[in-house]
């Protein structure tokens, strides 16, 4: 009844997100940190786990399609793995530190859901204007073309502002390994808005490196036994089933009353969260 | 050939999985329970199929490793930079495999 309960809360979660625009992740580990008894530490590990595979899923087909700029990808998982691992690392030591420890990451990850919600406002960029005159551009090969179905044409782009763009993903991916969230909230918008590639290539970098980069973080939550087969198998797998009929009904569902619904939770979610840690970390 | 790695790995979990279950259900169920009820804090395996179990999740977050050393010829033409890049991301990725 409970292994029923976890897959239709998982289900549900990977529903939901396709249909407003974010990652498995970033929903299941709040929701679940913010509203179960579930250890901290295996919420976070599950959470990644939720985000890892849904992303290695999505970015073999992306690779195939082209769509996902492979070694752009690559360069950026080499600043969001180490990163990552070091976050997850320190999150498993906060919350070492027992209650007071535990309520400090509840507090802090309520504090990056208003953050989540906010860069979930923000406005994105179909196609930004980029320059391909760079010399990291010359020496990654960075200049890519796909072709948008959109616009019905071939569409180049390559990426700006490279060194910038990774100094910010670093601190993303410490964020993902610390909080055990999904990262793509976050690197999509640092795709498209500081590195000016196209919205759809953005997302499905975003995705790609996700999958990439994580895969060394889940080793930290292996490795320090924090984690429950049943938790981390069964929601896993329920979020990428339940994200493969979000999909589906992308075409039909009402898409801006979703959003708007999932970001309403998402900042309550926050407050709960908040209070919550705060309760934990007063000794309440 | 990775996405069927995917799909195999998917296939494999859910296997070892219900083997597990289905080899003693009260335990796994107990062990559930304790991890909702926030009674948990880590779990460590103790019968054959907890091992089948964690193989199966060794094998998962080891594909990615397999797909980067797959794309490595055709990366290597692409760039050789980046192909140095991946080769030091599959040796972080088998460094956190090994242990941290």
């Amino acid at each position: 009844m409970m292994l029923l309960g976890l897959f239709a809360v998982s289900f549900g979660i990977g529903v939901v997100a396709p249909l407003a625009g974010v990652g498995g992740g970033v929903l299941y580990t709040p929701l679940l940190l913010g509203f179960t008894n579930i250890n901290p530490d295996i919420v976070r590990g599950a959470g990644l786990t939720v985000a890892t595979y849904s992303s290695i899923m999505a970015s073999t087909r992306l690779f195939r399609q082209r769509i996902a700029p492979f070694r752009l990808v690559i360069l950026a998982s080499a600043v969001l793995m180490p990163s990552g691992v070091l976050g997850a690392q320190m999150g498993i030591y906060v919350t070492s530190l027992g209650k007071w420890g535990i309520g400090l990451l509840r507090v802090a990850l309520g504090v990056v859901m208003f953050l989540v919600v906010a860069v979930l406002l923000l406005k994105r960029v179909d196609w930004p204007e980029g320059s391909c005159d760079g010399r990291a551009v010359r020496i990654f090969n960075l200049a890519y073309s796909y072709h948008d179905q959109v616009l019905g044409k071939a569409v180049n782009y390559c990426p700006a502002r490279l060194g910038f763009g990774l100094l910010i993903q670093a601190l993303v991916g410490f964020a993902a390994g610390f909080f055990g969230l999904g990262a793509g909230w976050a690197l999509i918008p640092v795709y498209n808005l500081v590195m000016l590639l196209p919205l759809r290539v953005a997302v499905a970098a975003a995705n790609a490196s996700i999958g990439i980069a994580n895969s060394a973080t889940l080793w930290v939550f292996l490795h320090s036994n924090k984690l429950n087969p049943e938790i981390y198998i069964v929601s896993g797998l329920a979020v990428i089933l339940g994200s493969l009929l979000g999909a589906r009904l992308l075409t039909t569902a009402p898409l801006r009353l979703i959003r708007s619904i999932v970001i309403v939770i998402m900042a309550l979610n926050g407050v709960q969260l908040v209070i919550k840690g705060g309760l934990e970390m007063a000794g309440l | 050939m990775t996405q069927w790695l995917v799909y195999a790995a998917f296939v494999i979990m859910v296997v070892t999985l219900a083997l597990r279950i289905s080899a003693d259900p009260q335990n796994v169920f107990l062990q559930l329970n304790d991890a909702v009820n926030g009674k948990m804090d880590t779990w460590r395996p103790a019968t054959p199929y907890d091992y089948w179990v964690l193989y199966a999740l060794y094998f998962t977050n080891l594909i990615v490793a397999v797909g980067l050393a797959a794309s490595l010829p055709s990366l290597i033409k692409e760039s050789k930079a980046v192909a140095v890049v991946a080769i030091i991301l599959i040796f972080i990725i088998l460094l956190a495999a090994h242990r941290l």
